[in-house]
């Protein structure tokens, strides 16, 4: 069990993995655009990685920012087959900022260019090992 | 067993329903990681066999869990945690059938306690009672 820790301080992961119920280009970056707004609102860090309908995500921030985004994924009727990994404490965040590999390739508008939200960052060994464990096809 | 009366009566929910229950309790007593893990361990082999899924989160002394499957197999898991004396308080704040499973594994999960939460803060309930309504 872990300690028992100032409410302030606590940091939590969340990670899961889903099939995505739409995964047309538009609805995708759709999804990508609204997580990366509520995660800068929020400091949540961490990644997304998209494999056709297939999706594997890490969170990671303040347990009270965390467990209300985990009660509004587990529930969002976009992700199906849901495939918890952990919920738990973290001694220190592992991300320094918020990623989306493997974005189906759409034009991506000037506002999000310019903000970072939509950015194309490829999926290579390094990430396809850091998010290890995805359900083969 | 010759009668049951309580609402949970197992015949009358035939076991291929898919049924989703959301729900709270206390733990008894402080139990030990020794026993967590042991609960982790018989739980997922129980669950696993009778086709439940869900997760279950520990944060001492609560337990919040969410679980779904067909629905005889389910309301008797549920009745070993409601009879399970290391339970205690045992809410029940959802339970309906179900169209389509959202979990495929269960998992227990262990979240820090918290020594002094602030009275209008958020608290960990919150989140199980909103996640409760949003499956609604």
């Amino acid at each position: 069990m872990p300690g028992v820790c100032d409410r302030d301080t606590v940091l939590v992961e969340f990670r899961f993995k889903s099939v995505l119920c739409n995964a047309d280009a538009a609805a995708v970056t759709r999804m990508v655009r609204q997580c990366w707004r509520a995660n800068l609102r929020s400091g949540v860090t961490g990644e997304m990685l998209i494999d056709g309908r297939e999706v594997s995500q890490v969170i990671e921030g303040e347990m009270d920012v965390i467990l209300p985004m985990v009660a509004r994924i587990l529930s969002d009727p976009r992700h199906t087959e849901i495939e918890t990994v952990t919920l738990g404490a973290l001694d220190a965040r592992r991300y320094c900022g918020w990623r989306v590999h493997g974005l189906p390739d759409v034009p991506a508008c000037a506002a999000d260019v310019a903000t970072g939200a939509i950015a194309h960052f490829p999926v290579d060994d390094v990430v396809a090992t850091r998010m290890a464990g995805r359900r083969m096809a | 067993m010759a009668e049951r009366t309580d609402q949970h009566e197992v015949s009358a929910v035939g076991d291929t329903t898919l049924l989703r229950l959301v729900w709270v309790s206390r733990a008894a007593e402080p139990l030990s990681a020794q026993e967590l893990d042991r609960i982790e361990e018989r739980s997922r082999f129980h669950n696993e066999a009778a086709g439940i899924t869900g997760l279950l989160i520990v944060q001492a002394p609560h337990f919040y869990g969410i679980m779904e499957g067909p629905g005889a197999r389910l309301l008797a898991r549920m009745e070993v945690i409601i009879t399970d004396p290391r339970h205690c308080r045992v809410h029940i704040l959802r339970e309906e059938p179900a169209t389509t499973r959202r979990f495929v594994n269960w998992r227990l999960f262990r979240l820090p306690g918290v020594a002094s939460p602030r009275p209008d803060g958020p608290s960990s309930i919150d989140f199980i009672i909103d996640l409760s309504h949003r499956l609604g």
